[in-house]
């Protein structure tokens, strides 16, 4: 299993560099944007289109390395009471539940990939084929489903925050 | 039965601890099953309700909170304040509530701003202030909830995309609710001192240490002035607005305080993207589950009741806050507006309930959920602080439980102030004649 964790660990620092330049490109062309209006009275149409796309891609990223740590928004009320082995089996039912929903969207955004890519449909402003864009979901998915098993190994092997306490008390 | 299953699997997991996103989409997905729905609608709801052009305000009004909390903004603000009334009897908790206000103005997160004014409030209010240490925890996450309502929130913006409201015109209904919220947790201080008996703890300020404090917070000061003058003075969106944030930290935290060193910038883009990518996920799932209400007509047999059982505006604003208040128990405040607002706001529209207003006063209910126990996340955020302080002159163990007596009149203070915000729509929309 540490050959999984080193593999994530390097999936992890890509996500993190695409991420970091990303959200910095978005703010720079956005700001740049402002900028430009100002000074010239005319603005790029196509940056929009542009930013609100990649934004897709950075939040799959971002909830990637959150997956990671499982630190994904949710309510642990039940969950910080449990003792560390009730907790492991809320982990892995938490597990199977995220991955059902990621390969459900995983599945049907390739299949729409598959749709996009047979017509031909092209954007509005920036005249790309669309799935350049829709591709952003399911591959966030995949590494979303990468990451939740990376969670559920560290959970089960007592590595993760959530059950590394060795009080084996809940932490309330 | 679709009520059932969407409803019943969506609560089923929220307590099974499956992350919000996850279960607002899973139940969709079971519900759609059951109805024998085609699938192909996932990934376009999902994908449609995250990539808007207003939504994108949140990772840069999420970034420049971090840059401007990072850059010390916290220390500069909270010496000014201390400086004009920390010498007074309860001061340094005086202090807490009105940074906390403007701190608000600069980050539109609750439990972002209990993490970056904690560290340096709840200490000073227990050693100094003599205060207990549950009563300084309760007050900072309370004090906090207030970034939520004062401008810019991503609450509003949130409001805003569901509803199709101007954004400029939700962060000016924000404002008075937000200064209300503050005076109502100052009686609470001034009542505590009082009981407690709490006396002064500092000397006056001089003028010229006043000024010198103005000079050092003025850059955190002006961040507001330019989002909601450059929305207002039609030089950006809101969204641009965000982005002009970022960079006026950047500005300020790397060549004015010289605190944000460019090796900092990574890991701030980085803990700004996992949070905003945390928050975008609920809204993609959200979307994805407020499709299957309204297209399965669960929306408006829950509109016809609502309606029907409340007859008139003011039961239903009553109704509204029950039912907020008792959800912003368990589920985060974007999560809780995506299910009920499409449900709600076309009700309030015909029963002619001003829509800002209306966003106002589910905002005010939001920020007390943060509050509220057994799960207000601003709590949790405070007692993450709270254990790590060391020297502390009160060794009361600040918890779940010693917070929940501590914090229960602080949220009946805020629920009065709701009150007066819901049924007084002055307070939200007072400015808004201003600023069209």
């Amino acid at each position: 299993m540490n050959v999984y964790k080193k593999i994530m660990d390097v999936v992890a620092t890509v996500e993190k560099l695409i991420l970091c330049v990303g959200l910095a490109f978005i703010t720079a062309i956005t700001f740049a944007n402002v900028v430009v209006r100002k000074m010239t009275d005319s603005q790029f149409a196509w940056t929009e289109e542009m930013v609100i796309n990649l934004f897709v891609l950075l939040i799959m990223l971002g909830c990637a390395l959150c997956a990671r740590e499982g630190s994904l928004i949710s309510l642990s009320l039940i969950f910080d009471l449990l003792k560390n082995r009730s907790k492991k089996i809320f982990v892995s039912i938490i597990t199977v539940a995220n991955i059902a929903f990621y390969l459900v969207l995983m599945k049907t955004g390739f299949d729409k990939v598959a749709v996009q890519l047979a017509n031909g449909k092209r954007t509005f402003s920036l005249g790309w084929p669309e799935w350049v864009f829709t591709i952003f979901l399911p591959i966030g998915c995949v590494f979303l489903i990468l990451h939740t098993i990376e969670f559920f190994i560290d959970v089960m092997n007592n590595k993760a925050d959530c059950v590394k306490t060795g009080d084996e008390g809940g932490n309330v | 039965m679709i009520n059932l299953i969407l409803f019943g699997t969506f609560f089923i997991m929220l307590f099974l601890n499956i992350p919000i996103s996850v279960g607002l989409g899973l139940s969709s997905v079971l519900a759609m099953v059951y109805a024998g729905d085609k699938l192909s609608v996932v990934p376009t709801n999902v994908y449609n309700g995250m990539a808007k052009f207003l939504l994108l305000a949140i990772p840069f009004f999420v970034l420049s909170g971090n840059i401007m909390a990072k850059a010390g903004i916290s220390t500069r603000l909270v010496e000014f304040i201390d400086d004009c009334i920390g010498h007074r009897r309860g001061g340094i908790a005086i202090v807490c509530v009105i940074v906390a206000c403007f701190f608000g103005a600069i980050s539109g997160s609750g439990p972002a701003t209990v993490a970056a004014l904690g560290i340096i409030l709840i200490p000073a209010m227990i050693n100094r202030g003599g205060f207990s240490a549950p009563f300084s925890a309760s007050l900072m996450a309370s004090a906090s909830s207030i970034a939520i309502v004062i401008p810019p929130s991503i609450s509003f913006v949130v409001y805003a995309s569901i509803t199709g409201v101007s954004v400029g015109d939700m962060f000016m209904g924000g404002i008075l609710p937000g200064i209300l919220m503050g005076f109502a947790l100052v009686v609470i201080i001034m009542i505590e001192v009082r009981v407690k008996g709490l006396q002064a703890s500092r000397e006056k300020a001089s003028w010229s240490a006043r000024w010198k404090s103005f000079r050092s917070a003025f850059w955190g000061f002006l961040m507001p002035v330019i989002i909601l003058g450059g929305i207002y003075g039609g030089i950006f969106t809101p969204t641009e607005a965000a982005a002009v944030s970022v960079v006026y930290g950047l500005i300020v935290g790397v060549f004015i305080y010289r605190e944000v060193k460019w090796r900092d910038l990574y890991d701030l883009l980085v803990d700004s993207g996992k949070t905003t990518g945390s928050i975008m996920l609920i809204i993609g799932g959200a979307t994805l589950f407020s499709y299957i209400c309204t297209v399965h007509g669960i929306a408006g047999a829950a509109q016809t009741l609502l309606l029907d059982i409340s007859g008139n505006k003011y039961v239903f604003l009553l109704i509204v806050n029950v039912i907020f208040l008792i959800a912003g128990c368990f589920v985060d405040a974007n999560s809780a507006m995506y299910i009920f607002i499409p449900i709600m706001y076309p009700v309030a529209v015909k029963l002619g309930i001003d829509p800002i207003h209306f966003g106002v006063l589910s905002t005010v209910n939001m920020a007390i959920g943060q509050v509220t126990p057994p799960v207000g996340v601003n709590l949790f955020v405070a007692i993450g602080i709270s254990d790590k302080l060391k020297n502390i002159k009160d060794k009361t163990r600040v918890t779940i439980v010693s917070m929940s007596k501590a914090v229960w009149p602080m949220i009946v203070a805020c629920v009065i102030t709701l009150l007066i915000v819901t049924y007084v729509p002055f307070f939200s929309t007072v400015f808004l004649g201003a600023a069209t």
